[in-house]
């Protein structure tokens, strides 16, 4: 097994693939885990969140696509990702999921929330459709969670830049979710 | 979160987390290497569960034939167990445990026979009995090889990770056991269920896949019924509330049942930056006439507000009240680190030196040994009787079961002697005097008797707290 086969094997379903991404990918899957787990003594929930990485990208290998990014950036998305949902879970009380830019669910009626349920596929299409740097900058924030600053930090832009992107894409979506509303209706 | 509110599907969030470039540097450089045994076990974790979700998938491609026969089948196996009450079972594997640990409970009057064994690659699983109330499920089963069973070989909570109660996994518990010969083992086991306020019949199905490295099939299924004990049982609905250090915990209810006492409480930590998943505390129960209940087992979940129960020894009637002294552990930091608490099968084994008193037994009594500030033991007797040795001590002090249960011989060498029962306390009339048996010891080759001085825990007498069952 090697790093240019480990991905056609998970996908065959090969269980040595599986210990390949365990044994070459574990340190960064845990370090991304801790960055967003609190510090003190969550071992368990750490080793927990690993696991339930893995298995994700086990079961999930179909949705990596090798044309718009690399596994290594994909399964530390994944690792942060499942880290945030591990947070949620251990502490129902935190603020985490109250984000002080506006939220997007706030600017939709529940009217419209049922069309996107209907229409899957055409908001995540709408959210592929934004600009490269607009969409990273999208999914950094409202799937991954990251702060603002953070999200700068890593454009090397000022904050302010990310605050407009983030807007001007909530617009767009909106206006995606009104039209697919429209159609719906 | 956004994903939550407009029902993106996990696949969907997967295809654009594609678009993710990782920031190296936002990461903590150093530190945070998975060890070898981690990995390891991360990878036995994952291969479990791709068997079990393979057998799963086999399940549901089966044809609509497939089914009907898969149900009929299933309710030839599905048995319902013989209920116990009033014929006790003879060899109640419960029972025995229970005696062993001198939990007094009832087990064989409420156990239900469940007998039912399979048997693949020369191993035979059988559940013996089962018993059930609102929030734990109790078996007794044995294993059987037609080779010999290797003590390291044991996993037995990896024996029922798959099984399931009314379709939903078990919440974690343990279990324990011992050979009866090199090729047979007997055990109890204890999980909690989450609990359905509709069904007062639990639906059990156990799927063991993998023995010893031996994978099989050895599946089981049958319905417990919690009726009886449950009938049996007085719940006192309290509101006790009790400040401690770092939590503010509320006592929800005491549960008396015919086998155990279980006190259920909720609580919050004062300050979330102290949570700690290991629990810091246990607790030193007595009844209105000052008599320690022997402690059987705790549990809690949460890490914000947090909910748990301690379990305790069936009370001797109905006492009008419970008192209880919270006893804070304080473990060295570098255990309190190294223990791996939450969904871990297996702790890691963790050794360390609490400071302790010891004494040669040099055939003069009475002996004192001194336990700090807890107060002391004291032997009044040793005996070798009928090819054993007997111990016949008294603990003085605050916790006087707590403290007897910390006497230990050691030999010439320091080496400890393991004692033949768990059980300690004989006379109920004299409940401070225990007894504990030895295989037989030579007295004259240099015997130690050793204590521990309890420096590694605190009695917080002044967050006593007492519970009115009424």
């Amino acid at each position: 097994m090697d790093n240019l086969n480990f991905i056609a094997n998970i996908k065959k379903k090969n269980k040595r693939a599986l210990e390949f991404v365990v044994d070459h990918y574990s340190n960064l899957v845990c370090k991304v885990i801790r960055s967003v787990l609190p510090a003190n003594n969550c071992e368990a929930m750490i080793e927990e969140c690993m696991n339930d990485v893995f298995w994700l990208v086990w079961c999930n290998i179909d949705s990596f696509d090798e044309t718009k990014g690399d596994f290594k950036s994909w399964i530390a998305a994944i690792s942060k990702y499942k880290a945030i949902d591990c947070r949620r879970k251990l502490n129902k009380q935190s603020q985490w999921v109250s984000f002080s830019d506006g939220n997007m669910y706030e600017k939709i009626s529940t009217e419209e929330i049922v069309v996107t349920k209907e229409n899957r596929k055409e908001l995540v299409k709408a959210i592929n459709d934004l600009k490269d740097e607009d969409r990273e900058i999208f999914i950094r924030r409202y799937f991954l969670g990251e702060g603002i600053e953070n999200i700068a930090r890593a454009f090397s832009v000022d904050r302010n830049v990310v605050d407009k992107r983030l807007s001007r894409g909530r617009q767009y979506l909106k206006e995606k979710l009104v039209f697919l509303k429209g159609e719906m209706l | 979160m956004f994903d939550k509110n407009l029902l993106l599907e996990e696949k969907d969030i997967l295809k654009l987390l594609n678009y993710f470039r990782l920031d190296q540097e936002g990461l903590n450089p150093a530190g945070d290497e998975v060890s070898e045994w981690q990995r390891e076990r991360i990878k036995k974790t994952l291969k479990r569960k791709i068997r079990s979700t393979r057998s799963f998938k086999i399940l549901r491609f089966g044809s609509i034939a497939a089914v009907v026969l898969l149900a009929a089948a299933i309710a030839l196996e599905t048995t319902s167990p013989v209920w116990a009450r009033n014929i006790p079972l003879v060899n109640s594997v419960l029972q025995m445990f229970s005696d062993k640990f001198g939990y007094r409970g009832d087990y064989a009057a409420y156990s239900q026979l469940v007998d039912k064994s399979v048997t693949d690659h020369g191993i035979t699983v059988t559940i013996n009995e089962a018993l059930a109330d609102d929030t734990k499920i109790i078996l007794g089963y044995t294993l059987k090889s037609d080779r010999k069973i290797e003590a390291d070989d044991l996993s037995l909570a990896d024996l029922f990770e798959a099984t399931k109660v009314n379709g939903s996994p078990l919440n974690g518990g343990g279990a324990t056991g011992e050979f009866t010969d090199d090729f047979t083992y007997v055990g109890r086991c204890e999980f909690k269920y989450d609990p359905s306020l509709f069904f007062n019949k639990l639906k059990v199905d156990i799927n063991v896949k993998e023995l010893w490295g031996v994978e099989g099939n050895w599946d089981f299924a049958f319905t417990v019924s919690k009726d009886e004990l449950i009938d049996n049982s007085k719940v006192f609905n309290t509101k006790v509330k009790v400040d401690l250090p770092d939590q503010v915990i509320t006592i929800d209810k005491v549960v008396l049942s015919p086998i155990d006492t279980t006190i259920f409480y909720s609580g919050v930590y004062k300050d979330q930056a102290t949570v700690n998943m290991i629990p810091h505390y246990t607790w030193i129960a007595f009844d209105n006439q000052g008599v320690e209940l022997v402690p059987k087992g705790s549990s809690q979940h949460g890490i914000g507000p947090f909910t748990g129960s301690m379990q305790f020894e069936k009370t001797k009637g109905i006492p009008p009240c419970l008192t209880v002294i919270p006893c804070l552990q304080i473990l060295p930091e570098e255990v309190k680190l190294g223990m791996k608490p939450g969904n871990q099968k297996t702790r890691v084994a963790q050794t360390t030196e609490i400071p302790s008193e010891s004494r040669v037994l040099d055939g003069k009594f009475p002996l004192e040994l001194p336990q700090g500030k807890i107060g002391k033991l004291i032997i009044r007797e040793i005996a070798n009787e009928k090819g054993e040795t007997i111990i016949r001590y008294t603990a003085a002090g605050k916790a006087p079961y707590h403290q007897g249960k910390a006497l230990y011989i050691k030999d010439a060498a320091g080496e400890s002697v393991a004692a033949k029962n768990y059980d300690i306390r004989r006379d109920a009339a004299h409940p401070q005097e225990f007894t504990k048996v030895f295989p037989l010891l030579d007295l004259s080759k240099g015997y130690t008797a050793c204590t521990s001085r309890f420096e590694d825990e605190e009695l917080l007498e002044n967050s006593q707290f007492t519970i009115e069952l009424k």
